[in-house]
């Protein structure tokens, strides 16, 4: 299979990582153990963006407010959307990173890390090198607690448990908040 | 507005049009118009604002706008060091020759920015430092940090206003019709003219600067590219390829996926797996 077929073909497994995501998040008020690894929290902030993937002409849905406001994406999600972009926060251990994590790319938008310090504090003899490697170091932490995360839902999603356990009850969260 | 079934009108067809439009009708229908050469000209402007007007709608559906928070990437906004980063990570993919850090550097070489002497909108790309974009010999600071490659691909275009094009290309033309008493340039002459007028206009206008930064961290074998532009992707895309010979894969979810999951079966479950619906 060529990049553009994957792309096309296998788009819905970042949007079924997202909306997994949310439904994980939402389920134990953010805090998500992720089994023999470590717990990370993640919030979904201000903003979603929803998408109907099979459809023929693109079908989407943006959510901009507060977290109750983003909850009208539950009424989406029963239209047969998927999460294809939110802006979320993570943090795994003291660091407190925010970005919009984008379904279809898997990549990070406006991706902030905790400040970094001036270059003539951080370190002498290398400043540029320095603050640089701080900055790089703050970046993968941030996208290994995305890759931990990811990697949880994959195991499930190819697991057994996903048709026994996991899927209905996301498909129960998803239909009960009906009315 | 005139109608007439057909030439009948003869030689004071040329002095019945000069001012008015002249329909062609056939069985009482109108099928064609002659039109003064002004209302052509008019309407192949009107033609050129339509395409601009398509290529943004193109480049909206392709999400390929650039979002405010690039528009001041000149001025460092959006970048690595800044407090908001647009991230998209790559998978380099590919075969180095003898020793690796030689290798990086004669491409990076290579690759250093340049201004390009040819037709089109890119007067000059290539890899500068990543703190200074003016800076395309790495005198101020090595691109190499550790094991990481820290570069910025620097993109400067000329966009000549449209409108300014248009008129100017009109003044032309209209130099040399009356120079050679004709009625109109034929639209390959008008091709001819306007990408002429064109390449002395980019002279007269500043180019635009845009930074875009690539961190490559060799030994993860993995590259961060600080924009989501499809443009600005398929620039660094093609020019990574030209300096380095490797190829810059998107880790997009599928891709990462088969990273991700080591065991054999596990993988062989992802590549069977079809999309479920969660609606109820």
């Amino acid at each position: 299979m060529d990049f553009l077929e994957i792309l096309n073909e296998k788009a819905f497994l970042g949007r079924e990582f997202l909306t997994w995501l949310w439904f994980k998040c939402d389920q134990s008020g953010g805090r998500i153990e992720i089994p023999g690894k470590k717990v990370v929290e993640v919030l979904f902030l201000d903003q979603m963006t929803l998408d109907l993937s099979d459809a023929e002409t693109p079908q989407t849905v943006t959510l901009k407010g507060e977290y109750s406001e983003l909850r009208e994406g539950l009424a989406a999600l029963r239209e047969g959307k998927k999460i294809e972009e939110a802006r979320i926060s993570v943090k795994a251990a003291d660091n407190d990173f925010s970005m919009i994590l984008k379904g279809t790319w898997f990549s990070f938008g406006s991706l902030r890390t905790p400040p970094i310090l001036p270059a003539s504090e951080a370190d002498e003899e290398e400043p540029i090198e320095g603050v640089f490697l701080e900055k790089v170091s703050l970046i993968e932490e941030s996208m290994e607690i995305v890759d931990s995360l990811f990697e949880y839902f994959l195991k499930l999603r190819v697991s057994d448990q996903w048709e026994t356990e996991e899927f209905p009850a996301l498909r129960r969260w998803v239909s009960s908040t009906l009315g | 507005m005139s109608r007439t079934t057909g030439f009948e009108q003869g030689d004071n067809l040329s002095k019945a049009i000069r001012k008015q439009r002249l329909m062609i009708t056939s069985g009482g229908a109108d099928i064609a118009a002659v039109i003064p050469i002004e209302d052509l000209e008019l309407l192949e402007a009107l033609e050129n604002y339509q395409e601009e007007l398509d290529e943004i709608e193109e480049a909206r559906e392709k999400n390929d706008l650039v979002p405010l928070e690039q528009l001041g990437a000149e001025e460092g906004f959006g970048r690595f060091y800044s407090r908001s980063v647009s991230i998209v990570r790559y998978r380099v993919r590919g075969e180095t020759v003898g020793s690796f850090w030689d290798y990086v550097d004669e491409g990076v070489r290579k690759g250093a920015f340049r201004e390009i002497d040819t037709l089109g909108d890119e007067v000059g790309m290539g890899w500068v430092a990543l703190e200074d974009f003016t800076d395309r010999d790495f005198r101020g600071a090595s691109y190499l940090r550790g094991n990481y490659v820290a570069l910025s691909l620097r993109v400067d275009t000329i966009r000549v206003p449209p409108r300014i094009l248009e008129i100017q290309v009109r003044q032309e033309s209209g130099k040399i019709l009356e120079e050679t008493g004709r009625q109109r340039l034929s639209s390959a002459q008008h091709r001819e003219l306007k990408e002429r007028v064109k390449e002395t206009l980019k002279r007269q206008v500043f180019p635009s600067i845009q930074v875009f930064d690539l961190i490559w961290d060799t030994s993860k074998g993995v590259a961060y590219f600080g924009s989501h532009s499809v443009k600005a992707r398929d620039r660094v895309e093609g020019h990574f390829k030209k300096c380095f010979g490797l190829t810059l894969v998107p880790l997009i979810p599928y891709i990462r996926a088969t990273e991700l999951l080591a065991d054999k079966a596990q993988q062989q479950v992802l590549e069977r797996l079809k999309p479920c619906s969660m609606a109820p």
